[in-house]
This record gives C-alpha cells, structure tokens and sequence, in this order.
C-alpha cells in the first residue's frame, strides 16, 4: 500500500475512533478531506443531533483529543483543520 | 555492455572497503558501498545517455565526466537506477557557465551545489521536501543523490580541501545536499514553473549555496512583519553579495508552509512578495565601518537614503516552500554571488 | 564478474583520469619596456591590489611604457562576460599584461583565467598570486592548458596591511615582475 493510500486509511480510523464517542451523545465528526499531498486533515463536527451542547467536549479539548487519535494512527506530519459550529472561525 | 572505467580488486569485507575507500581518496569519509559491475550497468541502464557519454568536463582539474564514471560515483553513494537521471541532469546543469563551476569549486567560500527538486518524482524518489528535509529526514533520493552530485565533484573534478579547493570552513552540504519543494504547499509557482517548466516536468535546479541560514521568530503572526524581519535577516552585512556585484546571484529563501500560507495570504503574487522582499534587505550605510563603507560607496553601492540593499533585482530573492508544519521558521540558502541557479528537466532512459 | 579470492571483490575506480599536462607556450618581451603598452588588470574587490598596480603602472611609464590599466570584479552574467571582453580587447592591444590579484580562491582562478586570455594573444604575461594560493593558481594553469604560465607570489595576506606596507611591497617585487617578463635591461 502507498504511503498516500495508508494516509487516507489512517485518518478514517482515527476520525471514527472519535466519531464513536461523539455519537454517544449525537454528536458526529466527519471527514471532509484528507490530503496526503498537502498533509492537510479537514474534519467537520455535526451537532444536528445533539440535544445538549454542552455534553460535548469543549472545543479546545475535542481539538486535542482528535489530534491525539490521528498522531497515533498517522505517521508523519499533519495539519487538522476542524470545523466546530460552536467556534467563530474553524 | 562493456565499462571501460579500470576495475580494482578490493576486500569483500564493508570495513576494510571503507579504509581502502579511505586510502585510495575515494569520497568524502563517510562509507560507501562497491561499485560493482551489475551496480554500475543497472545505474547505466537508466541513463538516457549512452556509458561513453561526456556529460561535462568537471572543475576544478578538468576531469571528463562520462556518464560511466558518473554511474560509479553514483552506484559508491546508493543511487537506485531510477534517481540516476537527476544526478546526471543536476551535473549539467551546475556545468552551465553560468553556474561558475570554476569558481565555485576552488573558492575560499562555502558554497556547494544544493540541489532543489520540482516535480512527480519527489515522491518516488524520496526526495524530502517535508519535516526536516534539509538534514534528518533521510529519504534515500535526497541522502544519495546529493552524495552523488558532491562524489562526483570530488573523484571527477578532483576538489581536495586545501589543495584544489581553498574553501575555509567547507559546510555539510558537501557530503550531498538534495530537498524538494513542497509544491502543494505553495501559495506560488513552483520554483521549477517560476523558471520556465511545466508543472508536470520532473526539474532539479542547481543553487551555488553558502550554506543554511536559519531564521525563527515566536513573536509575530503579521505576515508583513515577518517578511520585513526575513528581508533584514538576509541582508547580514556579510554576505558575500556585499562583496561583489550586486545584479549577480540569487538568494533562496525557503518558508515553512503555515509561514507560507500567511505570506501568500499578503502577496498571492510572487513577485511582489519578491520585489517586498528586496526593498527591505537592505542595511543603513552608517552599520559598516568606515573601511567597508568606504568600499560600498565607490561601488555605488548606496542608495539616494543611505540605505545599501543586497540584490539589485526582486528576482534574485528566491522564495520556495518545504519543511515541516511546525511554522515559525524560514531557511535561507546564501549566494555565493558571482553564479546563477541552473535549472534542468531530468530525463530518463528512452 | 568474480574473484578468485572469495574475499574479494572487484569495482570500478570513481576518478577521472588526469589530464594530460600539455602547456601552451609562454612569451617574454626580451627588450625594454620602453615604448611598449603594458596591460594591467586589477580588481574591484581588493584595495592592496589596486594600490601596487597604480605603483607598478608608475614605475612603467618612468621606464617609458604606456599603461592600460582596467579594473575587473565580476565573474558571471553580465557584468562578467563585459570584464572578459575588456581582458579580451585589452590582450589585443597590449604587448605584454600584469594581471591580478590571486588572493581567494575564485578570484585567484580568474586571475589565471585572464592571464591566459593574454598568452592565447602569444603576449607576455604575469599573473599576481599571493602565497596562499600560488599551488591553487599552479593548478588552475596547468588545467587549462598553460602550466607554463607565469606567476608572481606576493605575500599573504595583503589586503589589511597598512598603506605604507603596500608601497613598499611595490618597491620590492617591481624588479622580480620586470624579469617575469623578460624585460630586458
């Protein structure tokens, strides 16, 4: 498998680790793209299904933890980008 | 196929190789593995050059490089077949006159070839443009590319610190230097496009380059800010192209890719951001002593505001993207000054 | 192909043969400098140079000679290519050139590289190296084909000595580049 190939599949499972703890409380986290020509990992957080807001990991923190999860799983360098509705900017 | 290069019988053993490499002048002091026959045909095998071939007459003693004797530095440095073009198009290119070869191999500086690379190959070669790619990386096409070109320089054109090279200090670059460019990173042409290639042509440019520069800052976000520090940084009031002419040689400066992003932000055309740059590498006149002041302003050096600027020309400020996401950082590679950047299409085997 | 010692094994030698030393031909003036034109070539970049070659240019019009002096700097582009048309025009009219100064590495291999320009004209020449690199200058000529040039070594370093150093290092080798070029008395 090419490293570009494993990049992809890398970050699907760790974007799904997370996703899972999400849709506890009907949150989701989905991949919008993940480039392995830039490096760049864009993730959106779906709050559509959420009753409680605040039972989601505040933004910083669901920041690190997604990180965490793709350092774990994704060799080399890479820039997450994650668009979090309860952030001005994502 | 016949090699006509002589045949020499050495010990099997790798570390008596290296003492015998050590004894016989071969290379750089590092160990290097056998040119055997089926090493060298296979590096051969993917030239677009037939063995026999004078690719170029390398300086400082005028050695004839045939593609044969390049093939074997090559084969000592652990080029795979498929990354031989590029070392055959980079000794082409830095033998362009314009290059200065002559000069840049005999003079007391530490200027070295540095090899940048555009294009597909990058990947396939393992050319490293990403974290730590000028040195840490070790991707095999920069580790052995680099160290063909610098063998090539050694064993064919015969540079022998303090005999055929005065060079000072040296710099690591002479064991090989050899990056990509983060092309998909960039907020401009590539440097290869900038100079005339197409986008999908694998180029390796040839830099006459000092040595790296580096330059950090934790306290700015404006990319103005930065690019005025970066500009200031790189008119340090001893570089060499405060020695000679001032319309000579090119300085590359290379941005990480969050640097770059913000930069391409301010400038998202490259030659303003080159021609912002040359405004502000500049220094005041009243900075040197009166000796070296005294020079620049017979060189008509000084400008009508006193100020004395590196380049004459916006485009003698090279900007490239590469390295690693952790921002903060910009690398210049300083001129030598008397010797242009020579770029090539790399070609390989019919 | 194999050895008959397993513990060996065989490579192909990574260096270039040398060149052959063929050398171009040098030239003296065997007669005085009087009433010749004698080049000299100086550089933007060294102060020390330019002082003693406005000596030496002195000291050749008091023995009767006309001088041309120019003054070079670049070595690419094309404030470079205009220097080597000037060394060029300059060895067409010259009958004989003093040309310097060989005092770092790039600049000592285009001192050598223009004093040659002036033996491929078939005129006199002496090329002005410092000590430290009179091997290097040694080299550059022998690879280019004129290992015959000739070649003043003047002490090193020169460039930070004070002025009166200068004048009198002029003083001191003026006779030794007069017999370079087999100027007769």
């Amino acid at each position: 498998m090419s490293a570009h190939a494993r990049f992809a599949d890398d970050v699907t499972a760790a974007v799904d680790e997370v996703a899972q703890l999400l849709r506890a409380d009907g949150a989701d986290l989905t991949l919008v793209r993940a480039d392995p020509k830039t490096a760049r990992v864009e993730l959106a957080l779906v709050l559509d299904g959420v009753s409680c807001e605040d039972c989601i990991l505040p933004p910083p923190m669901l920041f690190e933890t997604i990180e965490q999860s793709l350092h774990r799983r994704v060799a080399g360098e890479f820039e997450l980008r994650l668009a979090d509705p309860r952030t001005a900017t994502p | 196929m016949t090699l006509t290069s002589e045949r020499v019988e050495i010990a099997a053993d790798p570390r008596e190789q290296y003492t015998r490499a050590l004894d016989e002048h071969w290379g750089d002091g590092v160990p290097l593995l056998p040119a055997t026959d089926d090493a060298v045909e296979a590096l051969l095998a993917a030239s677009p050059y037939p063995a026999d071939h004078v690719l170029c007459v390398l300086p400082p003693v005028n050695g004839v490089a045939t593609v044969e004797l390049v093939a074997i530095n090559a084969a000592m440095a652990g080029v795979e077949p498929t990354a031989f073009p590029v070392v055959l198009a980079a000794l082409e290119a830095l033998s362009e006159p314009e290059w200065n070869a002559f000069g840049l191999t005999t003079t007391t500086s530490s200027v070295f070839p540095m090899l940048i690379v555009n294009g597909p190959c990058r990947d396939e070669l393992g050319i490293d443009y990403r974290a730590s790619c000028m040195g840490g990386a070790a991707g095999r096409g920069s580790m052995t590319i680099g160290r063909a070109v610098a063998l090539c320089i050694r064993n064919i054109g015969g540079q022998r610190a303090g005999e055929t090279t005065k060079s000072v200090f040296g710099q690591p670059a002479r064991l090989g230097f050899c990056i990509g460019e983060w092309e998909e990173r960039s907020p401009w042409p590539s440097l290869a496009q900038r100079r005339g290639f197409r986008a999908e042509q694998d180029v390796v440019t040839v830099h006459g380059g000092k040595g790296t520069f580096p330059m950090a800052d934790i306290h700015n976000d404006d990319p103005r800010d930065l690019l005025y520090l970066i500009a200031k940084s790189l008119a340090y009031p001893l570089a060499n192209m405060y020695l000679g002419n001032p319309e000579n040689g090119e300085v590359v400066v290379a941005f990480n890719p969050m640097w770059a992003e913000r930069f391409g932000t301010a400038f998202p055309d490259v030659e303003d951001l080159q021609a912002y740059l040359r405004e502000h590498a500049c220094q005041p006149i009243d900075l040197w002593p009166e000796g070296n002041a005294a020079m620049l302003r017979a060189r008509g050096r000084v400008d009508e505001r006193g100020q004395v600027h590196l380049v004459d020309r916006p485009d003698q400020i090279v900007p490239i993207v590469c390295g690693g996401l952790g921002s903060l950082h910009a690398i210049a590679l300083p001129s030598f000054g008397e010797s242009f950047m020579q770029s090539r299409a790399i070609v390989g085997a019919a | 192909m194999t050895t008959t010692d397993p513990a060996t094994i065989w490579v192909r030698r990574p260096t270039a043969k040398p060149a052959g030393e063929v050398s171009a031909p040098a030239f003296t003036l065997d007669r005085p400098v009087s009433g010749l034109t004698i080049g000299i070539r100086a550089d933007r970049a060294w102060r020390s140079w330019q002082l003693i070659s406005s000596i030496w240019s002195e000291r050749l019009q008091g023995d009767g000679a006309a001088t041309i002096e120019v003054e070079t700097g670049a070595q690419m582009g094309q404030p470079g290519a205009d220097d080597r048309k000037e060394i060029e025009d300059l060895a067409g009219v010259a009958d004989a050139a003093i040309v310097g100064l060989g005092t770092c590495g790039s600049c000592t291999t285009f001192t050598v590289k223009d004093a040659v320009t002036f033996e491929d004209h078939a005129k006199p020449v002496v090329a002005i190296v410092c000590e430290e690199f009179v091997v290097h200058g040694r080299n550059v000529a022998t690879h280019l084909g004129h290992g015959d040039l000739k070649i003043l070594v003047l002490p090193y370093p020169l460039e930070a000595r004070p002025e009166d150093e200068l004048r009198a290092i002029a003083d001191e080798y003026y006779p030794a580049v007069l017999e370079l070029l087999g100027v007769a008395q």
